[in-house]
């Protein structure tokens, strides 16, 4: 990643009517990475987008793309590739037209637009259907189009607004397998979503947004150490499961708590025990030793990584479905 | 039945909140009854009169002439008496006055000898003339009738005093006097349009195609208007504007594909026009296509304009066919202008339709130059890049 960043934004604000979609945002992208912008739906994400892509006009605060103050000209324009939320193609078109169209927005005429076309067709995997109407298209492959739209000018920045919305497995590994070629050949991403697993896979670092402010930026892996402790999670049998038992497993070294289900089990029978432990593959070998000690079976034994899901959980009180 | 119950509320609330249904379903007919309702009570003579208006040049100055000014008051007709000939043939010619009747010099003593003599000699018929608007011929058949009835009212009245006079006990035949053969004779030189030598008389296609190309080119704003708002929903026109383009190169793109489809339409209603309504074609034809084309650019604009205000296609098409139709119906393009009460005449004008209508008629009906009907383009013009920029302004804001 380089140093250089090629998107900056400060304390960008912008509110409809009384309320507040954006207040005080600031971040930056760095050239070459992928940036997610992760919240629930309302967070400010498609309004943020919206000013980037200088389709809405910021109240306060201000963009820097590539180094120069950005006001929305047709220069700073060509910069940015944006794939909206809904899909902005025409169903009366072909994928093909419809492509060709976008391009000439752009000014790709001639032979470099139909290359063009035809090199985003493929990348989409649309090729053998580019003759056909977008309206035959399944959801998913109109995402596909939606995506290649937004690329026929090779944008240095591509602004992604939950472009998995409502697509098939295999569609989304397309979109994805087609933002990550990219990246690797250069190209910047801004790419937001309300699902966390996305982020969490395709982006390098990540900003999460909770009523149009940004609450956490870094990386996924420092802000998941930041806020998250992964879980060992234990099925044991015992007859029953002893205070002395967790007591053990509580002074083990990189124990962060113990708590078990049901609490204070009197009886014999299966009881999970949940040990939060900040190095899960050093406690292993001492946690099976415990159990040994005090007569309990282990039957089942999983580790329960942290996510981003936990880490918004953890900063705003509520899921990120919600 | 609680659920046909619960049905019927939900289906009260979706009609309640859904203005396009609440336009057509109470909006669209109330203003057509209105409107119908104002035309019909004017025509039908629930007010007395008909919207027959008429100007006489008074050379005479008798009695006689007085009286026939007040026998076409009583037969319902509009009279402005003027006792100057100044300009009026170029006055009607050109559709500053609907019809001019010259009553000329010697008109009440011709009438007077004639009602005098016990045993008329050979006569020869009294000679009016009657101008009519060329643009405004539909009521022209009734004017002539009312015109002829007020004079033969007029010299029978007359004749029939003279008798009583004479013949006091005559009295009793007078109502017999009143009938048609005991008037005096008249010729009526009924003038509707200009230089009859030159030009040939208007045909029914000169008259009604006109209005009909201007009203559906004026339609041709429901399909600009529909047409944004699906790129809105889309996010298609969200797109465009993300790319390197501008509002107004947008809108202009839009504006060049739709006058594209508005001169196919017209082509094809001239076409109509020319082949089953005997359409005339050797006038200022380059003016009149000039009209339309203005028209074109009024209409699209009136459709920007109107995607501005609505949020759904449903709003839009609602908004657009009742504001269509009722601009088409006031204007004169579906319905004569000449039938409507004077107030419902003077607000027609506030349509584009019914000035670029009068343009048409100038060049058309009344064979005036393009210099003449420019005002009346103009205004249309004018109207037409006060849409774009308020649209223009409220497209940029949204």
């Amino acid at each position: 990643m380089s140093a250089s960043h090629l998107l900056q934004v400060n304390g960008l604000q912008y509110t409809y009517g009384e309320r507040f979609a954006v207040y005080n945002l600031s971040f930056e992208i760095y050239e070459g990475e992928i940036f997610g912008l992760l919240g629930p739906n309302g967070a400010g994400k498609t309004t943020t987008i919206s000013m980037i892509g200088g389709l809405l006009k910021p109240d306060k605060g201000d963009i820097e793309l590539a180094g120069r103050p950005f006001h929305g000209t047709p220069q700073e324009k060509r910069l940015l590739g944006i794939v909206p939320q809904d899909l902005a193609v025409y169903p009366k078109l072909t994928g093909k037209e419809n492509l060709a169209f976008f391009g000439e927005l752009y000014g790709l005429s001639g032979a470099v637009q139909r290359q063009r076309t035809d090199e985003m067709l493929a990348l989409v995997g649309l090729r053998e259907r580019a003759g056909d109407l977008a309206e035959q298209y399944s959801g998913g492959m109109k995402r596909r189009l939606n995506l290649a739209a937004g690329l026929m000018h090779k944008p240095r920045l591509l602004l992604l607004d939950e472009p998995t919305v409502g697509v098939d497995p295999q569609s989304r590994n397309h979109i994805f397998e087609g933002v990550r070629s990219l990246n690797k050949q250069g190209l910047t991403v801004l790419y937001t979503s309300h699902y966390m697993e996305e982020v969490e896979m395709l982006c390098d670092r990540v900003g999460i947004m909770d009523g149009g402010k940004l609450i956490a930026c870094d990386t996924v892996e420092a802000l998941i150490a930041r806020q998250g402790i992964p879980v060992i999670e234990l099925g044991v049998e015992a007859a029953p499961v002893t205070s002395h038992l967790l007591e053990a497993l509580a002074a083990l070294e990189f124990t962060e708590g113990v708590t078990c289900e049901p609490p204070n089990a009197q009886q014999a029978g299966v009881s999970s025990i949940s040990v939060r432990s900040s190095r899960p593959d050093r406690s292993l070998p001492g946690i099976v030793a415990a159990l040994n000690q005090h007569q309990a079976s282990l039957i089942s034994l999983s580790i329960h990584r942290p996510s981003l899901e936990d880490v918004f959980l953890a900063l705003t009180g509520k899921s990120l479905r919600d | 039945m609680t659920t046909i119950l619960a049905v019927f509320r939900k289906d009260m609330r979706l009609f309640q909140r859904d203005r396009s249904a609440l336009i057509f379903v109470f909006g669209l007919p109330m203003v057509f009854a209105l409107l119908f309702g104002m035309i019909y009570r004017q025509t039908s003579g629930m007010s007395g009169k008909l919207p027959l208006r008429i100007t006489v040049l008074d050379r005479d100055s008798s009695p006689v002439s007085q009286q026939m000014i007040a026998n076409l008051h009583k037969m319902g007709v509009s009279v402005h008496v003027i006792y100057r000939a100044k300009g009026l043939e170029k006055k009607v010619m050109t559709g500053k006055l609907h019809a001019a009747l010259v009553l000329p010099a010697g008109f009440g003593s011709r009438i007077q000898n004639w009602a005098e003599s016990t045993v008329p000699p050979k006569i020869s018929p009294l000679s009016l003339t009657l101008w009519i608007d060329p643009a405004h011929t539909t009521l022209e058949s009734v004017l002539q009738e009312v015109v002829n009835g007020s004079l033969q009212r007029t010299s029978a009245m007359l004749k029939a005093q003279k008798l009583m006079a004479q013949f006091p006990a005559a009295a009793q035949i007078t109502g017999r006097l009143f009938a048609g053969p005991s008037a005096l004779p008249a010729v009526l030189h009924v003038i509707d349009h200009p230089n009859p030598s030159k030009y040939p008389k208007p045909t029914e296609g000169d008259k009604r195609m006109p209005g009909l190309i201007i009203y559906f080119v004026f339609f041709m704003a429901s399909g600009v208007a529909v047409t944004l708002i699906e790129e809105r929903q889309t996010g298609t026109l969200r797109r465009m504007l993300s790319a390197p383009v501008s509002p107004f190169q947008v809108l202009a793109g839009k504006m060049l594909a739709r006058c594209a489809m508005g001169c196919m339409q017209i082509s094809l209603l001239l076409a109509t026009g020319i082949f089953l309504m005997h359409l005339t074609m050797n006038v200022n034809l380059a003016g009149i296509l000039l009209v339309y084309a203005v028209c074109i650019f009024t209409a699209t604009g009136l459709g920007l304009l109107i995607a501005t205000f609505g949020k759904t296609q449903e709003q839009i098409q609602g908004m657009t066919t009742l504001a269509l139709l009722v601009m088409g119906l006031l204007s004169g393009c579906l319905f004569p202008r000449e039938l409507l009460p004077p107030m419902m005449l003077q607000l027609s004008y506030i349509t584009p339709h019914a000035w670029a209508l009068a343009a048409v008629d100038d060049m058309l009906l009344r064979r005036l130059s393009f210099a003449s009907a420019l005002p009346s383009l103009m205004i249309v013009l004018m109207m037409g890049c006060a849409l774009y920029a308020v649209a223009l302004k409220r497209f940029q804001v949204e």
